[in-house]
């Protein structure tokens, strides 16, 4: 008797489809950088690591369009399923960042042996940077953009397509403010004194707080039709 | 299996003919054990609280007793009590009814009883 | 008392799709929810089940509100016609999924009630045809053990044999196992015999809820030579009047006593009850005036 753990599994069950066809594909595409890099004589940098972030970004935002109508459709608590969502999103960001970063570690080994030059996991700024603190990066921003992703599903699931509609023209909005009053140089500021990886952190936490709590009041007066 | 018509008699109505012509056959003799609500409704595809209506209409009739724990009866006397609830019936459906056609075809007693002898000598009117 | 509703209603934009409704639900019971197409009932088995919300009015199931309470969500089984699933899932992992959701789901059961349907247990519901769901939706509903179980019109793409059968799991298992089930259909007829208590709803109003053997009796049909019919029906209230040559049938609003039954007798009329079907749509009909003769 365990609901939770019910509606978790139907998340991957969900899910396990677009993971498994996007990971192929992307394993496809880096096989293929290797022989572009050959005949093309340049070098790939980066373009793992984004494809997995807007790929988890758009599952978080769908994952939620089937699931929510069928757990809440068989008598299902809204929290619980918040809940089971919250914890399908960090275990995908988790094994997503652990993938990501044994990859990433991977890839010099891959570069030594054909001393062919794709940077395909390995992200520059992230490149001194000890194992735990790499993971955590990749795992942070997953996870970021996945409650982030939540939290739009929220938006049209309590509010329906205008819901959409008004979040993206406050969106707009809100970057048009901070462009004019000057605050995202605040920001950069910030996080140069508290440090890059302290002041990641804070505002990794804060906005995940943030979409989280969204979330849950949103999907607290979602019903479904 | 006779499947219960709708729409003639109330449910519970034939539930509790089903029981009386049970009682008249003999195939339900006093003192017997009638079938449970459960068994009814399982039987004739109703909803038990149908079936004990039934029940519980020849119980308030005498017809029937109920054994506490243990399930209904057939009450002593419960045939004379079905033949005598029986013959009222037939006395309403059929007699009453034949007068009213004997009139209308201006049929006189004296030939309805001649009728009835026939009938029961087995010719044909 | 399991359940109980008082004023409920719920309004979307201008509409009412629920008016004011008040009743209360006993345990182990079936009743039947009906009434037209578009008549409440599916909104109102939203809001017992907090799937909906009420502009006004309360429910209660179970002693408690149903919204975001497990203790009493958990014993309740709301199967619609209209139940999402996730698409890529398999008929399996359904069953999987009440197993965990239904405290007292019963395995075997719910394995015994695919065999009767034919449900391949490893298609994936998006392979099912609109029948076949509704199957998957029957075995979760009756294998649940919910003690409030509701159908809202199960049985859509379902061919007749099929309905056949789930009536006849749906009593059998009530009794041996008996809970509270809610059937709502536009399929009065159908399932007539099942149920133990009406719940008639009409444009969002309850506008009977009654014993069903009561109901049944409530009215009937005295049919015969027309001028015969006239002598019955002087002086009475009659709700429906048909002629077809010179037979004539009236409907009266009462339940048959031995005088009627008599009188009928005497004038060599036909007396029968009006089945449920007809009493019902009578009902939702849009009357002229109230209980008076109609042309």
């Amino acid at each position: 008797m365990n609901p939770i753990r019910a509606m978790v599994r139907m998340h991957l069950i969900d899910g396990k489809p677009a993971f498994v066809i996007f990971w192929v594909l992307l394993m496809a595409l880096y096989v293929l950088s290797f022989f572009l890099v050959r005949f093309a004589d340049g070098s790939v940098q980066f373009s793992g690591p984004p494809a997995i972030y807007i790929f988890l970004l758009t599952l978080s935002i769908v994952s939620v369009r089937e699931t929510l109508p069928f757990a809440l459709g068989l008598g299902q608590r809204r929290t619980d399923f918040w809940l089971a969502t919250v914890l399908y999103h960090a275990g995908a960001a988790a094994a997503s960042a652990v993938l990501l970063t044994v990859l990433a570690r991977l890839e010099p080994w891959i570069l030594e042996r054909t001393g062919l030059s794709v940077s395909f996991f390995a992200w520059q700024p992230l490149g001194g940077q000890p194992v735990h603190l790499e993971w955590l990066f990749h795992f942070g921003t997953i996870a970021v953009l996945m409650a982030g992703g939540f939290f739009v599903s929220a938006v049209y699931w309590r509010f329906g397509l205008y819901g959409l509609i008004g979040l993206g023209a406050a969106g707009i909005f809100a970057i048009v403010l901070l462009r004019l009053t000057g605050s995202s140089g605040a920001l950069g500021e910030l996080l140069n004194r508290l440090g890059a990886v302290t002041g990641t952190a804070l505002v990794y936490l804060a906005l995940l707080a943030l979409f989280s709590a969204l979330s849950f009041l949103l999907l607290r007066r979602v019903t479904v039709r | 299996m006779n499947p219960l018509i709708d729409g003639d008699k109330p449910i519970f109505v034939q539930i509790a003919e089903r029981i009386e012509d049970d009682i008249l056959t003999g195939r339900l003799p006093e003192e017997s054990q009638v079938p449970s609500t459960n068994q009814f409704a399982s039987f004739y595809r109703i909803n038990p609280a149908t079936a004990a209506k039934g029940v519980n209409l020849l119980v308030d009739e005498g017809i029937l007793y109920k054994k506490r724990g243990i399930g209904m009866f057939v009450a002593p006397g419960a045939r004379e009590k079905v033949l005598r609830k029986r013959k009222m019936q037939f006395f309403r459906q059929y007699v009453l009814a034949m007068l009213q056609e004997a009139e209308k075809l201006g049929i006189s007693e004296e030939e309805l009883v001649l009728m009835i002898r026939k009938g029961k000598d087995g010719a044909e009117g | 008392m399991i359940a109980k509703v008082e004023g409920l209603t719920k309004t979307f934009g201008g509409v009412r799709a629920v008016d004011g409704v008040s009743f209360t639900l006993e345990d182990r019971k079936i009743y039947g929810l009906l009434g037209r197409n578009g008549a409440g009932k599916t909104t109102l088995m939203q809001l017992m089940t907090a799937q909906q919300f009420p502009t006004s009015g309360t429910v209660e199931v179970f002693g408690a509100s149903p919204y975001e309470n497990r203790r009493v969500l958990r014993q309740i089984c709301f199967v619609k016609e209209s139940q999402a699933y996730v698409r890529n899932a398999r008929i399996r992992d359904v069953l999987e999924f009440s197993s965990l959701v239904f405290p007292r789901w019963d395995r075997r059961y719910a394995e015994e009630l695919l065999d009767a349907f034919r449900l391949p247990k490893e298609r994936k519901m998006k392979q099912l045809s609109r029948g076949m769901t509704s199957a998957v939706g029957i075995v979760v509903g009756l294998a649940s053990r919910a003690p409030l179980t509701i159908f809202d019109e199960p049985y859509l793409g379902l061919d007749a044999a099929s309905r056949g059968l789930f009536y006849d799991l749906l009593l059998k298992d009530y009794l041996e196992h008996p809970r509270t089930f809610v059937l709502s259909t536009h399929l009065i007829d159908e399932v007539n015999r099942l149920l133990e208590h009406i719940l008639v709803i009409d444009r969002g109003r309850l506008i009977l809820d009654d014993n069903a053997d009561s109901v049944r009796g409530r009215a009937f049909s005295v049919s015969g030579p027309a001028d015969r019919v006239a002598s019955f029906v002087s002086g009475r209230t009659i709700v429906r009047d048909e002629r077809l040559g010179s037979l004539r049938t009236a409907v009266i609003p009462e339940t048959p006593d031995e005088r009627a039954r008599t009188r009928a007798a005497e004038l060599g009329l036909e007396l029968k009850p009006v089945p449920m079907q007809e009493l019902i749509v009578h009902l939702t009909q849009p009357s002229p005036a109230e209980g008076g003769k109609r042309p």
